[in-house]
């Protein structure tokens, strides 16, 4: 039988150890929803974008631990959380994002929660929901005066506590500010 | 399971037969190889001068050797390496412009969410509403003990 070298077969197995390690990203994560591409369609920047991964929700569930459990706990079902807000856009391209991404979850196995419209405003509201936890929400909102909301959720969570994070409330953001308060040399 | 040729086999009499063979092989290409096999047998084994023969002896040895000290190496490497290469650096310390941000997202998530639900609520209460039947009073006394009254009337005051 032929001899193999050992150090091809080294090679090989960090390479084999190493793929998972660099390849884990948040866009893998059965509840992330890719609302990137939305901003090419409305070609305008959002006016809020706030985007959220695994490590710096991590830390902050850990920083506020000691003031606030519950707010610790929220976040420590967190692996995500993005954010963007557009004011002044054109209402047809969001709206057909909003569509083309609804049917897009309705491919993939999410649930619809929340679809209403009327004639001005369409909001649609969809969960992900996996063995033992919601992996994902996943919120839109348009509205004919140019207003657009999307909002991604990705962790896992119980939906005790996505209500509390959907509603804004039974947690209290005070830690957060003081947090703020202490934090100096960061900006 | 692999199982030991049989002696008295076609095939081990016809290697057999190559071996004491006298007479040089039809086939072009294995009457070449037995002339060579001829020559080579017809060289003198002159041995080798001892110090030579040590350091041949030695080199052989150590091939043998190289791969399964490369393995050993390999494994002690990945015994070294993998657990580094896994172990993910501290994260730093959230800044503040970081807190307010996560504060905003988690403040425009809450309004959203009652926003819709808001929305919702708007949208369904018209069809939650109890229809009116618009039912006449039927004017039959069928207890005479009892007097008729207004049933409107009787619900204001509950």
């Amino acid at each position: 039988m032929r001899k193999v070298n050992p150090l091809y077969v080294f090679a090989v197995l960090l390479a084999l150890i190493a793929a998972p390690v660099t390849a884990q990203s948040l866009k893998d994560d059965p509840g992330f929803v890719d609302f990137e591409p939305l901003v090419a369609q409305l070609d305008k920047a959002p006016e809020v974008s706030l985007n959220f991964g695994p490590a710096l929700l991590q830390v902050f569930a850990a920083t506020v631990r000691e003031s606030d459990s519950g707010l610790a706990e929220l976040l420590s079902g967190l692996r995500g959380l993005r954010v963007m807000v557009f004011e002044g856009v054109d209402t047809t391209p969001a709206r057909s994002f909003q569509v083309a991404t609804r049917e897009q979850l309705d491919r993939t196995g999410w649930e619809s929660a929340l679809s209403v419209r009327d004639a001005s405003t369409h909001v649609d509201m969809y969960l992900k929901a996996g063995a033992e936890a919601i992996e994902g929400l996943a919120l839109m909102v348009t509205e004919d005066d140019g207003t657009a909301v999307f909002i991604n959720v990705v962790g896992a969570l119980n939906p005790a506590a996505l209500g509390k994070l959907v509603s804004g409330t039974g947690f209290d953001l005070g830690a957060l500010a003081e947090l703020a308060t202490q934090l100096n040399g960061g900006d | 399971m692999n199982k030991l040729p049989d002696h008295d086999s076609p095939e081990i009499r016809a290697e057999d037969g190559l071996k004491r063979r006298t007479g040089r092989p039809r086939d072009a290409e294995l009457a070449a190889d037995a002339g060579l096999m001829d020559e080579l047998a017809a060289l003198s084994g002159e041995r080798l001068p001892e110090p030579v023969r040590k350091r041949v002896l030695r080199m052989v040895r150590m091939r043998r050797r190289a791969p399964w000290m490369a393995a050993a190496a390999a494994v002690l490497g990945v015994a070294l390496i993998v657990p580094l290469a896994l172990r993910t650096p501290a994260p730093p310390e959230p800044s503040r412009a970081e807190t307010l941000e996560l504060k905003q997202a988690l403040e425009i998530l809450g309004r959203t969410g009652r926003d819709a639900a808001r929305f919702a609520g708007s949208q369904l209460s018209p069809h939650l509403a109890s229809p009116e039947w618009g039912l006449e009073r039927v004017p039959l006394k069928i207890f005479p003990q009892y007097p008729i009254t207004d049933r409107n009337e009787d619900h204001e005051k509950s």
